[in-house]
């Protein structure tokens, strides 16, 4: 009877353990895992098969300053040291889809133009992993014995489980094209007709965030093909 | 969830008739191999799964028991394009797909009672289903219950105080409001012990 208690302990306790992780790829995630490229365009300019109004565009300009944006008060606290980097690639990526940079917009305003704005938000995690709790109340039950001393708890310790908590920042670059022609000044209404985000926790090394930063960008163009002239 | 308390009467209705003469309690380790239903989701097989199960032989040739299982599927998609409508996201998913049958169980088996035997039968039940992607940084999640059968062929051989047991499992849940409907075949392999 004890070699049946025991065996049947140990199944429990082995089939804990291999479940205790039941999400495989934790160890492993990379940032580069974590980003995302998500785009959406206005439906009046585009619809597959029927009409597609980004083809009369020609000309595009990039405004060279990155938005940050920032809850009213708050200390704008972004590093501006990738704000150049992130407006080249944008530049690059229209050039590559076929449009025409406008030189002198002031003289000729140009058809669209794109802007680039960046937010960041800080998020706390709160794990807590129970199942050496789990275990403990199973086999007490089991043996219609219930008592909390450290004797009785060995070797099921930590009974009540344990927790972590990790942070993390995630930042947000957002592409809005905008119809310049559309623009109305007086309401102050401004048509955004395309907008592409790049998301993902910030952290890695230098070279690595630049790298994830052109591949975001790239994807958000390159995952739009009515935007290709 | 009207499913859950039919099931959890069936099972104690079956756990209070065993565990006298001819009663038989264990477990098995369990591999996934995923079908239809699953296989849209996460096409990837499991090795990670495991059944408590406990048994009574009614008589010399039919038993009755119950199963609880725990399969778990999951996949990496990298760079995995999404589109709905207007918009369309690229990233990796991560998909987890963990399903726990809570069957009762009736069996056919054949060959002599102290012998090695094999046997065929089926559970009837209901299957927890909690299907989860992550993405970027965000997690979606569905949950329900799926009315489930599992026909299964399978053997048992006596071995010191137990039984090592075999079994091949096709256990199909249906569709639900939620989710699709599931579907897969699992390979159990491991001890039983009773009188």
């Amino acid at each position: 009877m004890n070699s049946k208690k025991t065996l049947t302990r140990l199944l429990v306790l082995l089939t804990i353990t291999g479940f205790s992780a039941c999400y495989p790829y934790g160890n492993d995630i990379t940032y580069e895992d974590l980003d995302i490229a998500l785009t959406q365009y206005d439906k009046d300019y585009y619809s597959p098969g029927a009409y597609n109004y980004f083809q009369d565009f020609q000309t595009f300009i990039v405004p060279d300053t990155v938005i940050h944006i920032i809850e009213d008060g708050v200390t704008d606290e972004i590093s501006r040291d990738y704000d150049k980097y992130v407006i080249e690639q944008v530049h690059s990526n229209l050039l590559k889809l076929g449009y025409v940079e406008e030189s002198d917009p002031e003289v000729n305003p140009p058809d669209i133009a794109v802007t680039v704005s960046v937010t960041t938000s800080e998020h706390i995690v709160y794990d807590w992993y129970p199942y050496w709790a789990w275990f403990y109340i199973f086999i007490k039950k089991g043996d219609r014995v219930s008592t909390t001393s450290d004797e009785d708890n060995y070797p099921w310790n930590p009974y009540y489980g344990y927790g972590t908590s990790y942070t993390y920042t995630a930042g947000t670059v957002i592409l809005e094209m905008v119809d310049v022609a559309k623009v109305d000044e007086s309401t102050e209404e401004i048509p955004v007709i395309w907008a592409g985000v790049i998301n993902g926790a910030v952290g890695g090394p230098e070279d690595g965030l630049k790298s994830r930063l052109s591949t975001g960008i790239d994807r958000c163009f390159n995952q739009s093909p009515y935007l290709f002239k | 969830m009207k499913p859950l308390y039919y099931l959890t009467a069936v099972f104690f209705l079956v756990t209070s008739i065993s565990f006298s003469q001819g009663t038989y309690l264990g477990g098995t380790y369990s591999i996934g191999i995923p079908l239809g239903g699953i296989e849209n989701y996460i096409s990837a097989g499991s090795f990670r799964g495991a059944s408590f199960e406990g048994v009574k032989e009614i008589n010399s040739k039919v038993a009755v028991g119950w199963i609880l299982g725990w399969n778990v599927f999951s996949e990496k998609l990298v760079n995995e394009v999404y589109t709905d409508d207007n918009l369309t996201l690229t990233g990796t998913q991560f998909r987890y797909l963990n399903l726990f049958p809570i069957l009762a169980r009736g069996l056919y088996e054949f060959g002599e009672l102290d012998g090695t035997r094999p046997f065929i039968g089926s559970g009837i039940g209901v299957t927890a289903d909690i299907a989860k992607t992550n993405i970027g940084l965000f997690s979606f999640q569905k949950t329900g219950w799926h009315f489930t059968i599992a026909p299964e062929l399978g053997i048992k051989i006596p071995l010191g105080y137990g039984s090592i047991t075999g079994s091949l499992r096709y256990t199909y849940g249906v569709k639900t409001k939620e989710l699709d409907n599931v579907s897969y075949l699992s390979v159990n392999l491991g001890m039983l012990w009773g009188e």
